[in-house]
C-alpha cells in the first residue's frame, strides 16, 4: 500500500541538491529521484512528506510543478469527474450483491442412482435456478431428503457461493450372509500354527497364534441374528498357517565293488545290424567285467563288425564309503523328493537332519516350513 | 578507538559504508548529503570524502537521513579525499 499514496512532482531551481540535503535534515524521505534536466528533478514521495517538501521548497525559492498522485489513488483521481462511471460501478456492485441472494446453480454430488430422484424432489419443492435463497430452509430440506432416501448414510445441503449443493453419502450395504448350500463348519485340514484367520461367514473359533490340530473347527457354521438367535450358515473363510512337511531319504554307507580275480577269457563276435553271433561260448565265470574292441570288416556297403570281447573274472564285494559322500547323496535325494511334493507352495524355510541306522545306512530327514491355507469345508 | 580496533568499520561512528549489488544498485550508508547529481555521475558527501558513483541512467531510488540508494547501470565507484 506504500505505493498507493505517493505523489510525483517536478522540482526546479538552482542547486536542487542543496534542497534535497535540507529535506534530508528535516526527515523528509524521497523515492525515485530522477534527473530530468540540469535544474530539475522528478521526485516521488509520500503525501505527508510532499506537504513538508512543498513548504520547504517555497521557503527556499524552488518551484514544484506537475504534482500528481501515483498508484491506485492516482488512477482513481483521474476518474474523479466522471460521475457516470462511478454511478455505473455502484449500480453494478449493487446488482452483484442483489444477485447473490439467489440460487444460480443446483449441484447434486455423489448421489449415484439417487441423482434423478433428488432432482425430481427438488423440482417438486420448487427449488430451481433463480430462486431466492431466503425461501429455502436448508435444515428442513436436508431432513426431508434423509427421510426420503433411507438407504443413504447422510445428506448435506449447503450453499457454495450462488450454488446450492446437495451432497449425499451412500450407506454401505450390510454383508450378505452366505446361506447357499448346507450349513457347515470350516476345519483345519492339517496341523499348523495359525498366522491369520479370516471369517467371511460363520463365527471364528480360533485366532492367530493358536496351534491347531487337523480336524479342529476353525470357523463354526453359525451366526447370531438380529434377535440374538443363532442362524446356521455355511462357514466361509481363510486360515493361513505355518505347517511343516517332512520327507526322508536314505543312502548306504557301503558300496559294491568288483574285485578282479586275474582269470580272463577272450572271444571274437561278428555283429550285423540285425543280430550278432560267435563261434565261441560265453565264459563260465559267475561275474565278470567286459572290455570290447570293434573293427569294421565290410565297409559301408556291408555293415559287418568284428568285436573282440575280453572277459575279466571279478568278485563283487561290499566296501565302506565316505560318510560325507553318503550324507550328500541322502540330502540330495530328500530335497529332490520334497521339491516334487511341494510344487507351487510358499516355502518359508527348510533344513535337513541326519541319523544312522544299523551302522551302515544314513537317513536324511528334510523338513520344510510352508505357509498355506489349511481351511477345509466340513459338511 | 583503541579499544575498538578489532571492530568492523561500520561499527565505528560516522564511517560511510558502500554496498554494491551487482552493477545495478549502490547503497551508501552514513552519508552527509548529496553533492551533485547527474544521470551519469552521482557524488555523495561523507566524513571520509566524496564518493563518486559513475554509470548510465543513474537515479536515486531512496534518499533518507542516513542512507541513500542509487540505481542504474553502475560502472565505477571512487572515494575522492577528505572534504571540509
Amino acid at each position: 500500500m506504500k505505493g498507493c499514496f505517493q505523489v510525483r512532482f517536478c522540482l526546479s531551481g538552482l542547486g536542487v541538491e542543496k534542497l534535497l540535503n535540507e529535506a534530508r535534515k528535516k526527515g523528509i524521505l524521497l523515492h525515485k529521484t530522477v534527473r530530468q534536466a540540469d535544474r530539475s528533478l522528478i521526485i516521488c514521495c509520500s503525501r505527508r512528506d510532499y506537504r513538508a517538501f512543498r513548504a520547504l521548497s517555497e521557503e527556499k525559492g524552488f518551484s514544484l510543478t506537475d504534482a500528481q498522485p501515483v498508484g491506485i489513488l492516482g488512477m482513481l483521481s483521474r476518474f474523479k469527474k466522471r460521475r457516470g462511471l462511478w454511478m455505473g460501478m455502484g449500480i453494478c456492485i449493487g446488482l452483484l450483491i442483489y444477485s447473490m441472494g439467489f440460487i444460480w446453480q443446483v449441484k447434486i454430488e455423489n448421489a449415484g442412482a439417487y441423482t434423478g430422484e433428488i432432482r425430481t424432489y427438488l423440482e417438486e419443492k420448487g427449488i430451481q435456478r433463480g430462486m431466492p435463497r431466503a425461501q429455502i430452509d436448508l435444515a428442513a430440506l436436508q431432513e426431508s431428503l434423509e427421510w426420503r432416501l433411507p438407504k443413504v448414510k447422510w445428506v448435506q445441503v449447503k450453499y457454495e457461493g450462488v450454488m446450492l449443493v446437495v451432497h449425499v453419502e451412500e450407506g454401505v450395504p450390510p454383508p450378505q450372509v452366505e446361506t447357499e448350500g448346507e450349513a457347515g463348519d470350516i476345519i483345519a485340514g492339517e496341523d499348523g500354527l495359525l498366522i491369520r484367520l479370516t471369517a467371511y461367514a460363520g463365527t471364528p473359533q480360533a485366532q492367530a497364534g493358536d496351534f491347531v490340530r487337523a480336524g479342529q473347527v476353525l470357523i463354526k457354521g453359525e451366526e447370531r441374528g438380529s434377535n440374538g438367535e443363532w442362524i446356521p450358515v455355511k462357514a466361509r473363510g481363510e486360515a493361513i498357517a505355518r505347517v511343516w512337511t517332512t520327507v526322508r531319504a536314505q543312502a548306504s554307507l557301503l558300496e559294491t565293488a568288483s574285485i578282479p580275480s586275474g582269470r580272463t577269457y577272450q572271444r571274437p563276435v561278428i555283429q550285423t545290424p540285425l543280430f550278432s553271433f560267435s563261434f565261441h561260448p560265453l565264459p563260465n565265470f559267475l561275474t565278470w567285467d567286459l572290455e570290447t574292441e570293434q573293427k569294421s570288416i565290410g565297409g559301408i556297403w556291408l555293415p559287418l563288425v568284428l568285436q573282440r570281447e575280453k572277459y575279466l573274472e571279478a568278485a563283487l564285494e561290499k566296501q565302506p564309503r565316505s560318510t560325507e559322500e553318503a550324507k550328500e547323496e541322502a540330502q540330495r535325494l530328500a530335497f529332490t523328493s520334497m521339491a516334487k511334493v511341494l510344487q507351487n507352495e510358499e516355502v518359508v524355510d527348510k533344513w535337513v537332519e541326519f541319523s544312522m541306522i544299523n551302522g551302515d545306512t544314513i537317513v536324511a530327514t528334510a523338513t520344510a516350513e510352508i505357509r498355506r491355507d489349511i481351511a477345509r469345508q466340513n459338511n | 578507538m583503541k579499544g575498538l580496533s578489532f571492530a568492523p568499520v561500520e561499527a565505528k561512528l560516522d564511517q560511510p559504508r558502500v554496498v554494491l549489488s551487482g552493477d545495478s544498485e549502490v547503497l551508501i550508508e552514513q552519508h552527509a548529503g548529496l553533492f551533485s547529481y547527474e544521470s551519469k555521475c552521482v557524488r555523495v558527501r561523507t566524513k571520509r570524502g566524496l564518493i563518486s558513483v559513475t554509470g548510465e541512467n543513474l537515479l536515486i531510488s531512496y534518499f533518507g537521513i542516513q542512507d541513500l540508494m542509487i540505481q542504474g547501470h553502475v560502472s565505477g565507484i571512487a572515494l575522492q579525499g577528505e572534504t571540509t
